[in-house]
């Protein structure tokens, strides 16, 4: 069997893949997470409960109303996006011109809120949720295993990811979101109806984190605490990147995930913690993160 | 980052001496008035709120990682007495030191961001210990160091007996909160609530703000595993809940519904949330989401906390 | 005449501090108005009272005789202010034609070719970014994007501050050449030359409150008054 460094092939791309497949999920939310920092100078703590509803969201109404998988990855962010927008007018709101530790706070309140509620209803236990039929298959490319699944995730984060950077980078709307984020008043001043522009961005960001829930029903269980370690290896994968561009949190993701991937053939045991390691170094090295402008 | 702490309120004499002499009694009152066990958890975590409010009300940093060095100290006093069979001073001091160390690691790395990335990279770093005590081989996992024996302070005085026991726990309270009350009043503390109302400016006063901030993390990691040590002794157990991230943010809610900036909000708060967490769990609810809503409604309207909002009605008054 | 704007006992806040201490001010149609004073006398303040900027105000502002105060912050510009703030207030994270571009017309602004005719330095610039451009290429671009909304009235918030003399002399003829065509201004400005040459009538202004108005034709008799309260 082919070897690199004394490591079976299948198994090196194998990892790689889930690597990159778990960079996928960083990338999405910390792509929402710069988004929403940007604009509302609120770090969103309950992001990986948005993640979290997402996932629920897809799977109650796939139980209850039968919808198909394709109409879920659309609806299920839809609805997370409306509760966040609602999230937004009632409790955020109230903290502009505030220390953006109190949004860290407050949002890691609403947190505990969710989880806790959705805990106390479903239990801790896993639920399951059907992988759609279409993409269950595998293919064997040499020695690379693809998983339909997984590449169509991959592939699907990617193209998201590229959308939202475009419509930032390249559109009208991003052009005003671009000059609200970087002065928020001059931008309101000119005309603009930045309140609602915030609302729609935190909604943005939130329906991001809630397609990333959906993407993930399918091969993680779908569980009340799904979210909650996730969002603090993202919030690494945030500092390592540094939140100054939204280029630097796609990247970021998508290169932490293939770091942790590489880690779990060479050191097992240290996959858990390979984020957190690399965000120390480049800590230590780079204090604006990778991508960042300096304070 | 200033906006999270208040100054603190000069105060007539009689109140700065009438004060601690009421603090006094409660305490030799207290175990008469409750179950002993619970009078020294709070007495622990009053402790743990004090220590983590020296560095978010005096020092203008919010950590997100206090459970480390809370947790990660009673580790080591578990460890140093159940395997190595260390006298329980010896062990709470070494705990107490490993907290330290570790804050001095954590610190180092954390202080390079400010604001609200200092929050973020301390949570980082405090889930990666958490991994590390997960898999270390003396934590037991998810087991944790059960039936550490208290055994004899000084191998003299019998920790088994209550009274012994009380005495111990409220001794080192006192004295942690002695070291912050110190700390606080030092220059060095002058020149921490300089560095939490305008960092730029007491960096151009030629202070290495850097270096106070360090010693103020390193300070509170300490004073916080003094706390989880001495935890371990009064509950027996070291666990990896007391490493958690539920914890850091347990003790950040204590810090602001007590309030933040004040000497004894701390204190208060973590009385009302190990009250409240004692209740709930007998109703079978669960006390995550009381602790978040606690959290949602001090930072819409409450965000002086008890302590500060009464500070700040009396001086009106 | 009518005048386009009323300002009357106007007061403003920066969060508790009083800065504004009762502005009255008018600007009539097609007329240049001139707000002078020294640094710190609000000035500024007086401008961004008026696109609602400052976090407390009182007093009444009414452009054409429609109340300004109850208007929420984005509805503002919308009435027909063109606000060209203090230091420009170009982002940077556009570019040049996105800046141009960005904000909304309220009525019958320049077109492209108009503009460039104005400012030809702008047409070479446009995928530049914001930040990039010299401080008299910002300034153009700053009074360029508000001329393409269609404002009534324009508010130049010392537009010559830290450019070179041939620059000032520039955007002098262009502004001279807006005046030409009956566009209303407020210019708020230290360089006392520059609005000399432009202005219709002067306002001095001194800690938060109006204290004199004279015509340009009475310049010469308060030469001394305008000496002191700008501190030459």
């Amino acid at each position: 069997m082919a070897e690199f460094m004394g490591i079976p092939l299948p198994v090196l791309f194998g990892q790689l893949l889930i690597g990159l497949f778990n960079g996928a999920f960083y990338a999405i939310l910390s792509l929402g997470l710069a988004i929403i920092f940007g604009l509302l100078r609120v770090i969103n703590f309950a992001h990986g409960a948005l993640y979290m509803l997402g996932a629920f969201a897809a799977f109650l109404m796939g139980e209850w109303l039968g919808l198909s998988f394709w109409v879920l990855l659309i609806a299920a962010p839809l609805a997370v996006a409306a509760f966040a927008a609602l999230v937004e007018r009632l409790l955020l709101s109230w903290l502009r011109g505030l220390d953006p530790l109190y949004g860290l706070l407050l949002t890691f309140g609403l947190a505990l809120v969710i989880e806790g509620l959705f805990q106390w209803r479903f239990g801790v236990a896993g639920q399951q949720f059907p992988m759609p039929a279409s993409l269950s298959g595998t293919t064997i490319l040499g020695p690379l295993i693809l998983p339909h699944y997984r590449v169509f995730v991959i592939l699907a984060a990617l193209a998201v990811c590229l959308l939202t950077w475009a419509a930032i980078e390249r559109t009208r709307i991003g052009a005003i979101l671009r000059a609200a984020t970087e002065n928020r008043p001059l931008a309101e001043a000119f005309g603009f109806n930045v309140p609602l522009l915030m609302t729609a961005t935190y909604a943005f960001g939130a329906g991001l984190a809630g397609l990333a829930g959906v993407l993930a029903a399918p091969v993680f269980q779908v569980s009340p605490l799904m979210g909650t370690n996730l969002i603090i290896v993202v919030f690494a994968v945030v500092v390592i990147g540094g939140m100054g561009s939204i280029g630097g949190a796609i990247l970021a993701g998508l290169m932490l995930g293939l770091a942790e991937g590489l880690t779990k053939v060479v050191y097992p045991e240290a996959s858990n913690i390979i984020v957190f390691v690399i965000m120390a170094i480049v800590l230590f090295f780079r204090p604006a993160g990778l991508f960042g402008k300096a304070a | 980052m200033t906006d999270l702490s208040l100054t603190t309120a000069s105060r007539p004499r009689v109140m700065r001496l009438a004060v601690p002499a009421l603090l006094l009694a409660l305490l030799v009152v207290a175990p008469m008035l409750a179950y002993p066990l619970f009078v020294m958890k709070l007495l622990c975590f009053a402790l743990f709120a004090s220590a983590f409010n020296l560095l978010l009300g005096y020092t203008g940093l919010l950590s997100f990682g206090h459970a480390t060095f809370f947790g990660g100290a009673g580790y080591v006093t578990a460890h140093a007495i159940k395997a190595w069979g260390l006298e329980p001073l010896s062990a709470i001091l070494l705990g107490t030191l490993a907290a330290t160390a570790m804050g001095l690691v954590m610190g180092a790395v954390a202080i390079r961001r400010q604001g609200i990335y200092f929050a973020m990279t301390t949570l980082a770093l405090s889930q990666m210990a958490y991994f590390l005590f997960l898999r270390a081989p003396f934590t037991n996992a998810e087991d944790g160091i059960q039936n550490v024996p208290r055994g004899a302070a000084l191998g003299l005085i019998d920790l088994n007996d209550i009274t012994h026991l009380y005495v111990l726990v409220a001794g080192i309270f006192v004295l942690g909160m002695g070291i912050i009350w110190q700390v606080i009043h030092s220059p060095f503390g002058h020149v921490l609530r300089a560095i939490r109302e305008n960092e730029t400016r007491a960096q151009s006063l030629g202070y290495r703000v850097d270096r106070y901030k360090l010693g103020a993390f390193v300070i509170s990691a300490g004073l916080t595993g003094l706390a989880g040590a001495t935890k371990v002794l009064v509950f027996q157990i070291a666990t990896l809940n007391d490493v958690s991230w539920q914890m850091s943010g347990s003790v950040i809610l204590m810090g602001l519904l007590g309030g933040v900036g004040t000497a004894a909000g701390p204190s208060v708060g973590a009385g009302l949330i190990i009250t409240i967490e004692n209740y709930l769990a007998t109703t079978g609810f669960p006390v995550q989401v009381i602790l978040g809503l606690i959290f949602i409604l001090c930072v819409l309207t409450f965000r002086q906390g008890i302590v500060g909002t009464l500070a700040a009605r009396l001086r009106r008054a | 005449m009518a005048d386009l704007l009323n300002i009357q006992g106007l007061q403003g806040w920066y969060g508790e501090s009083h800065v504004l201490h009762g502005i009255d001010l008018t600007v009539r149609p097609g007329e240049t108005v001139a707000l002078i004073g020294r640094n710190g006398a609000g000035k500024t303040t007086t401008l961004r009272a008026l696109m609602k900027l400052l976090d407390r105000r009182a007093g009444r502002i009414e452009l054409d005789g429609q109340d300004l105060m109850a208007l929420p912050r984005h509805k503002v510009a919308g009435r027909g202010l063109g606000y060209v703030p203090e230091e420009r207030g170009i982002f940077t994270s556009l570019s040049v034609a996105e800046n141009l571009r960005l904000l909304p017309r309220t009525g019958k602004g320049m077109d492209d070719a108009q503009i460039f005719e104005f400012f030809p330095n702008l047409r070479e610039r446009l995928s530049s970014d914001g930040g990039k451009l010299s401080g008299g290429e910002q300034q153009m671009l700053a009074i360029a994007r508000v001329l393409r909304t269609g404002p009534r009235l324009l508010l130049l918030d010392e537009p010559t501050e830290g450019l070179a003399p041939v620059i000032v002399q520039r955007i002098g003829q262009m502004l001279r050449a807006l005046k030409d065509q009956g566009l209303a201004m407020l210019l708020v400005e230290q360089n006392l030359s520059f609005a000399r040459a432009l202005a219709d009538r002067f306002y001095l202004i001194e800690n938060g409150r109006i204290t004199g108005s004279f015509d340009r034709s009475e310049f010469e008799a308060h030469a001394d008054r305008v000496a002191a309260t700008v501190g030459v």
